[in-house]
């Protein structure tokens, strides 16, 4: 049951030492629901200070994270609007839509996260965990990462997975909590997760392995050649026709790192996406509509690593201009090899 | 000295009125409870729509 409360955790957590009003109000001692529910707050930690009473620094750099702000959903599709397009989307679209799926405290260490409708209750039985990723994680990140990690969408699970590896293995506290900086998006966020954090440089068992890291290391990075399989291109989220996906490598150039040849993913913006609320985007020629992308899907032999004919002369996955999406940008053919 | 003995008992018996916190709160009385709550709270619908990155 999603909402019972185990009694057991009442007795163990410091969490409940001061009772169920002191983060929900209400009235703890009314004799029926009505009354006892009387100025109830549901979710606490939708004001962080609530939390912030006790965990006061988390709280104070939390406020700034990117899971709070979701301050990615706005910048990373801002350059397509034009000045006046900008402040429609930020009133109609960003606060009435993307915002509401911002994450407070309790969303990670108290309840699984609400995702379309769909409430799954308490991690367990109100107990406040530090962690539990298949519950957490996985209901907001689970329409392309968490499954491509765990294999649900075919193929082996990650390998890091399959050694008993989960996101926060990678993803830091300080990642989640945030640092005390506001980012403009993820891309920009001083910590984050790096290979090189754990597969240091001259760590390779064979001498083929070092060749191929050193030969290949400014122009290619580490997912081009170890993501094992598709992964998911989005076409039609977001667009009124149900969510539509189709597993895929795509291989191309870095937007953001330009020489650079990448693991790419098909992004769900296209032109008539925002135009029910009157944008038209008109500098929708400003970005591509494919960005770098991070499959969870990592293994240490892949085609690629296999054969150098892949990629050097059969081009397998490559992006071409045969495969790019119509009326797509311009910018798109920035990304062709 | 007889004042104080009846004192001090109805002061332990005020105490072992008190109940632990669990049973104190009416929130507990019902939150606990996996009937009452599934009696209380309806069932959610899921709405269609896509899942998140």
């Amino acid at each position: 049951m999603g909402y019972v409360v185990d009694e057991k955790v009442l007795e163990t957590d410091p969490h409940f030492e001061y009772g169920c009003s002191f983060c929900h109000e209400g009235d703890s001692n009314a004799a029926t629901q009505a009354e006892a529910h009387q100025g109830m707050i549901k979710r606490p930690s939708d004001n962080l200070d609530t939390c912030g009473t006790c965990h006061e620094s988390i709280a104070a750099t939390y406020k700034l994270s990117l899971h709070y702000t979701n301050a990615g959903m706005k910048n990373g599709v801002s350059p397509r609007f034009s000045e006046s397009e900008k402040m429609v989307y930020d009133e109609k679209v960003f606060e009435q839509s993307c915002r509401s799926c911002h994450a407070s405290c309790g969303d990670c260490h108290v309840q699984s996260p609400i995702v379309s409708g769909v409430n799954t209750g308490f991690i367990a039985g109100h107990d406040f965990v530090r962690k539990d990723e298949s519950k957490t994680c996985a209901l907001c990140h689970g329409g392309r990462v968490y499954p491509e990690f765990t294999g649900d969408y075919g193929g082996r699970p990650d390998i890091h997975y399959r050694n008993g590896m989960n996101c926060l293995d990678c993803h830091s506290a300080t990642q989640m909590h945030g640092d005390g900086i506001e980012y403009l998006g993820r891309r920009d966020v001083a910590v984050k997760p790096s290979c090189l954090e754990c597969h240091k440089e001259d760590m390779e068992a064979t001498e083929s392995a070092k060749d191929a890291h050193e030969s290949h290391e400014e122009s290619v990075s580490c997912t081009a050649c170890h993501t094992a399989t598709g992964y998911r291109q989005c076409s039609s989220c977001h667009l009124d026709e149900g969510a539509t996906s189709n597993p895929a490598i795509v291989l191309g150039d870095n937007p953001r790192k330009p020489g650079q040849l990448t693991t790419l993913r098909l992004i769900p913006t296209v032109r008539s996406t925002f135009e029910k609320v009157g944008i038209h985007q008109e500098n929708f020629d400003t970005l591509p509509n494919y960005w770098d992308a991070v499959p969870h899907n990592i293994q240490k032999r892949t085609d690629r690593t296999r054969d150098c004919a892949t990629c050097h002369s059969d081009h397998l996955d490559f992006l071409s201009e045969e495969n790019l999406p119509e009326r797509g940008s311009l910018k798109n053919f920035e990304l062709v090899r | 000295m007889k004042k104080n003995f009846w004192s001090a008992i109805a002061l332990l018996a005020a105490l072992n009125a008190i109940p632990a916190f669990a049973s104190a709160s009416s929130c507990v009385d019902c939150h606990s409870n996996a009937a009452t709550m599934k009696a209380l709270v309806p069932a959610p619908v899921a709405s269609s729509g896509e899942g998140e990155g």
